[in-house]
């Protein structure tokens, strides 16, 4: 609780609240009941609804009082008001049956229903007789996408839909139509909802105007879901989602509020992209263990499948979206020595670079994030690679706005004041990048470059950094001419370079953010030494860095990578020499999409054996000679690292069908036979002398700590503080359960057993609040996810049983090989003047991210596929006039580049074409990927496509979508088919467990 | 499916230009309202009214074009025309009816008027005259609420109708023109 708590007396009970929150939140951290529908804890106060109304009283003689609405009240010392006054209470019902004239209480058909905000405001007023007899006003409803549906007719106009959508998240393309009685949420026309955060609506909605349509069509009722605490596996920020499944198939994704991390919101490729667990692509079967019984596959079968590897030596192949605890076994299986994340020479630098930032700089949490008041992007368009984190960024902005409103008065929770006194007052946000970005309408700079020419800028600034004290500004101009004459700098470079030094040194709590996807491992030294000029300057606050890896387990990885570790084309080169006598390699959820299809040949040509453990199939899968169907996110137990090095649990939500288990189960069938590398080994524990098997997460746990001598630095200290009771996986309603399978047999089944230790997968066990993994949200009267107020210490506070984070010591061990070293820095500066762009003009194409495909696991998602956008590129002014192009004619593009061996390689698009005024001559940029073989810079001719060459695209363009279309109709019959010979496995374990 | 029609034909704010769409009368007008606002967004109302000048109705094209024009989402323009009734984002007729619907004019006689207007017209609420001379729409209130019945064409307003009186300045607008234009 925040120090400036204040007494008042609700209904004359002396209660403590925090006196910088208004009145409704004070009333609800008490876990008082008073319905509310406008404001929301993170987007606060409008008063729109007139919902939260309540009786305030100036001392104790007062008993007339005055109705105020508690969400625009601040909370003074000594304040009275009461809840219960019949005045306040008869209001309150009559604004429900107010709104529920138009309301058409058609909950039973509702995808809302049981878990509706507007169902327990309306019973919490004891509205309960519909008296309304007139008629109702009806919508038409908008197609929005495949993520969304749209129900209109249901609105009850609190205005949070807007709020959140355009206000919070900076969306667009939605808007509120129309006056009076006939108000409209929506889009313009029909068309996909373009903001990564739309999925939120369905949380923000109080009702159900706006739902999940994948859900929809496979639903069921919040009350009948199997649901189990998790992690977002599609980006490296973490996010904790809570995933309900029934019947074998994973429903959907619902926010799990984590006060540090995704607070109340979730993107769109965290929420959605879990369609891919229920995907055509899944791996079922295992492919090369011959199987003795009909029924199931045994551990006896793996046995002998492995029999003859037996001591052999294998490389390990990791990767960035298995759990910590499968690469930590696989590097023990097969040596340090022998192990890769799957990286190649380059991305093992930028590994590298990335490991020595985060260990000299602790990356600040989302909540962190929105208290900063400058920040800087460095080429990472993060609105798209880790979309959560460009929300938190755009909420930072608001803190000028805030201050502003502050200095005269006005609390930052008084949403609409705050937003009205600050009009388009934003913090400074710096983009330095290759490709437009979402954030860039609310960037103060904006400045578009080539990949190559990114560093140059971060030398200059840093130069800058390093002259003497510049006291005004007239000589930060000064000295940047010289630095900049040096460099050749165009005018552009120096205004950004100049306003970007002007805004951090007036900083109070500046922020640097980067990622490693499309930085080159050079540009993460340029930070590096940016950060130590920085850090080295007194008139300057040292900027907080944070550096965003692609995958959900990125840093997981890097925490185990040490100078043994090898490169892809260490291990191609390895596997070529046979100095060593590899029996093959082991591949954990690795698909290895950058390397190419001859490398994939070599690769494969070059091992005996090539066994891959994944969930999904790639080009790997079809010549592996073992294939082992592994456990997806929602069917295992794991810990995932996410971009701070913050290790957090996921839980299984389902036990997934054999012989489907775990990597790390799969990796313990084998460790029985391969064993375990004796160098790893802790001492005193023999290395032949071969444990039993581990049944559950725990017992793996037990397993590296006894054993192995790395693991006790990692999570041994999580060990210790998880002896509880067993939390519920179903909530105390789920109906039906002891019928659910008498299409089988009429004998109630047994529930799965657990093997996990803190959930059971039954409704009986402690409710979900016990617990800081909490399965789902839910409270009596508080059916929907708005119910988690009542178990935080405060509105956006810590959750009360909040369990303190564990965070995974990464250190910069890759660096000792020399390998991966860079050259040293000084002759950079005349690198940079080498390149002569008056004369050569040389351009380069960028692809620009995309949250729905960027993500290996979730491009798999069929929903994702049918939003695929047709080809779109942008263009300078100047090139466009070169070419004599306009804004959106289709044109056909012909980019050429000579390769290594002097040959000419080109390759033709047909695009639409839109100009950018930003954009130097040297690059362009679209969504459209270009084949490998161009090395850039390269050539590019456009010309206007002809009506057949635009004709062939768009019909293949549609095949694309008519494909994905009817991939996801098979998709949703499967599990419908599914539902009626329900999969049900009576233990959560491994083979031989069934 | 003929979704690749619906590729070709979709008007996006990305790809349209709205030098193509707003003739040069207009974007100097809007220019103008644009530079004397603070913002530029704040001129998206004078915008959509220069353009329903020009052409009498906002259209799709034109909503999209003052968005390329000044930078402003289609759906907050859409927001900022269907909030206003005296933006018509359907084809009106030359002259537009807006009679007034409140409860004073209810009370006063509103009725006899309506029935005469679209007796007269033969159209209902929201219709255009065949021969694009008039729209009838209803009007939430007018404040002549001491004058009602009342109606608005134009600019103009006309109070105390009576059926009679409403049919003869229908008669007279379609003979001679509004008188201040």
């Amino acid at each position: 609780m925040s120090e400036n708590t204040v007494t008042i007396y609700i209904d004359n009970v002396p209660y403590q609240v925090s006196s910088e929150d208004n009145l409704l939140a004070g009333v609800l951290s008490k876990k008082l009941n008073l319905p509310y529908f406008c404001w929301h804890p993170s987007m606060g106060s409008v008063g729109a609804c007139r919902q939260c109304a309540v009786m305030q009283f100036q001392d104790e003689e007062d008993t007339r009082g005055r109705m105020v609405m508690a969400c625009t009240t601040p909370v003074t010392d000594g304040m009275r008001i009461s809840i219960k006054h019949a005045d306040a209470s008869e209001f309150r019902e009559q604004v429900i049956a107010a709104m529920m004239t138009n309301h058409p209480h058609d909950c039973p058909v509702c995808a809302e229903g049981g878990e509706c905000h507007l169902q327990d405001m309306t019973v919490m007023t004891g509205h309960s007789v519909r008296e309304y007899q007139g008629t109702k006003r009806t919508f038409t409803n908008q197609y929005l996408g495949e993520l969304v549906g749209h129900e209109m007719n249901r609105c009850i106009t609190c205005y949070r839909c807007t709020r959140f959508y355009n206000d919070y998240a900076g969306g667009k393309d939605f808007g509120v139509y129309g006056s009076k009685n006939q108000v409209y949420f929506g889009r313009q026309s029909d068309g996909a909802l373009e903001s990564e955060f739309s999925g939120n609506l369905v949380e923000v909605c109080p009702t159900g105007v706006f739902t999940n349509k994948v859900f929809s069509t496979h639903y069921t009722r919040k009350w009948d879901l199997q649901s189990a605490p998790s992690v977002c596996s599609h980006c490296s920020v973490g996010c904790n989602l809570s995933i309900g499944e029934r019947y074998g198939s994973v429903r959907r994704v619902m926010n799990r509020y984590n006060a540090d991390i995704n607070g109340y919101f979730l993107c769109d490729r965290g929420r959605f992209g879990i369609g891919f667990v229920n995907g055509e692509q899944r791996i079922r079967k295992t492919h090369g263990i011959s199987q003795q019984s009909p029924v199931s596959l045994t551990k006896l079968d793996v046995a002998k499948a492995f029999s003859h590897f037996r001591k052999k030596t294998f490389i390990g192949i990791g990767s960035a979206r298995a759990s910590l605890e499968a690469n930590f076994y696989l590097k023990n299986m097969v040596g340090a020595e022998h192990f890769s994340p799957g990286y190649n020479d380059d991305e093992m630098k930028v590994a590298g670079q990335h490991a020595q930032l985060l260990s000299a700089n602790n990356p600040l949490s989302l909540t962190e994030i929105e208290n900063s008041d400058c920040i800087f992007i460095i080429a990472e368009d993060i609105s798209q690679t880790a979309p959560r984190m460009a929300l938190s960024v755009r909420q930072a902005l608001r803190n000028a706005a805030k201050a502003k409103a502050a200095k005269i008065g006005i609390p930052s929770w008084q949403d609409s004041a705050v937003r009205t006194i600050g009009g388009n007052l934003l913090s400074p946000l710096f983009l330095l990048q290759s490709t437009s970005s979402k954030l860039d309408d609310v960037a103060e700079q904006t400045l578009l470059l080539p990949p190559e020419q990114i560093s140059a800028c971060l030398v200059a600034l840093k130069a800058l950094l390093e002259l003497v004290e510049v006291k005004n500004n007239h000589n930060v101009e000064q000295a940047l001419a010289d630095i900049a004459e040096q460099m050749s700098l165009d005018s552009k470079e120096r205004q950004f370079v100049c306003s970007l030094y002007k805004a951090l040194h007036q900083a109070k709590k500046p922020l640097i953010i980067s990622g490693t996807d499309h930085v080159s491992a050079d540009t993460l030294q340029d930070i590096n030494n940016l950060m130590q000029a920085l850090k080295s300057k007194s008139d300057i606050k040292e900027p907080a860095l944070i550096v965003v890896p692609p995958s959900c387990n990125s840093v997981g990885l890097l925490s185990l990578l040490d100078e043994k570790s090898l490169s892809i084309e260490q291990v191609l080169a390895e596997l070529a020499q046979q100095e060593v006598n590899y029996q093959g390699v082991i591949l954990l959820e690795q698909e290895l999409g950058k390397l190419s299809d001859n490398q994939i040949k070599q690769l494969r040509s070059s091992c005996q054996t090539l066994i891959v453990l994944d969930h999904s199939q790639h080009r790997l899968t079809s010549i592996a000679d073992i294939v082992l169907p592994v456990a997806a996110v929602s069917e295992g137990d794991g810990h995932y690292v996410n971009y701070q090095g913050q290790a957090q649990q996921f839980f299984q939500v389902h036990a997934p069908v054999l012989p489907i288990q775990e990597s790390w189960r799969w990796l313990d069938n084998m460790a029985e036979i391969i064993g375990v590398s004796a160098a790893e080994l802790n001492a005193g524990a023999n290395a032949n002398a071969k444990k039993s098997a581990c049944d559950s997460l725990r017992q793996l746990h037990q397993y590296f700590t006894d054993s192995l001598t790395q693991w006790p630095t990692l999570l041994a200290a999580k060990q210790a503080g998880t002896q509880q009771a067993a939390t519920a996986r179903m909530p105390h309603r789920a109906s039906g359960r002891t019928a659910q399978m008498a299409n089988i047999s009429v004998h109630e089944a047994k529930t799965t057993q657990k093997i996990d230790d803190s959930l059971t997968f039954s409704m009986e066990g402690q409710s979900a609040g016990q617990t800081s993994d909490m399965p789902f949200a839910w409270a009596p009267g508080w059916n929907s996810n708005q119910s988690i107020s009542q178990f935080q210490t405060q509105i956006n506070g810590q959750l009360i049983k909040q369990k303190a984070a564990i965070f995974i010591p990464v250190a910069n061990l890759l660096l000792n090989n020399p390998r991966w070293e860079l050259a040293k820095q000084s002759n950079k500066v005349s690198k940079v003047n080498a390149i002569d762009h008056l004369t050569l003009k040389p351009l380069h194409y960028v692809q620009q991210a995309n949250i729905y495909f960027d993500e290996w696991q979730a491009a798999h998602t069929a929903e994702f596929k049918m939003l695929q956008p047709s080809n779109l590129m942008s263009i300078s002014a100047s090139t466009a006039e070169q070419f004599g192009i306009k804004k959106g004619q289709w044109c056909k593009i012909v980019f050429s580049a000579t390769n290594d061996k002097m040959q000419l390689v080109s390759q033709s698009v047909i695009s639409q074409i839109t100009i950018n005024k930003q954009l130097p001559e040297t690059l362009a940029f679209g969504n459209f990927s270009l084949s490998e073989l161009l090395s850039q810079p390269l050539d590019m001719g456009i010309s206007l496509a002809c009506d057949q060459e635009v004709t062939d695209y768009l019909s293949h363009y549609n095949d694309s979508l008519i494909t994905a279309k009817l991939n996801k109709d098979a998709v949703l019959e499967r599990l419908k088919v599914n539902d009626q010979t329900i999969p049900i496995r009576l233990v959560s374990g491994g083979l031989d467990d069934a | 499916m003929n979704k690749q029609e619906t590729v070709m034909q979709t008007i996006d704010t990305l790809t349209i230009d709205y030098q193509h769409y707003l003739t040069t009368a207009e974007i100097t007008a809007i220019e103008h309202e644009a530079s004397i606002m603070e913002t530029r967004e704040a001129a998206g109302i004078e915008a959509l009214k220069v353009v329903q000048d020009h052409r009498g109705w906002v259209s799709d094209e034109s909503l999209f074009a003052i968005s390329d024009l000044l930078g402003v989402p289609t759906a907050q323009l859409e927001g900022v025309a269907t909030f206003y009734n005296l933006i018509y984002r359907q084809p009106v007729g030359q002259y537009v009816i807006h009679l007034c619907d409140s409860i004073a004019c209810h009370l006063t006689g509103l009725d006899g008027v309506l029935s005469a207007i679209k007796q007269h017209l033969n159209i209902e609420y929201g219709q255009t005259t065949k021969d694009g001379k008039f729209t009838l729409l209803s009007n939430a209130c007018l404040g002549s609420c001491d004058k009602a019945p009342a109606m608005m064409i134009g600019r103009e307003h006309y109070q105390h109708l009576t059926p009679e009186s409403a049919v003869e300045i229908l008669q007279q607008l379609a003979a001679h023109g509004e008188a201040d234009e």
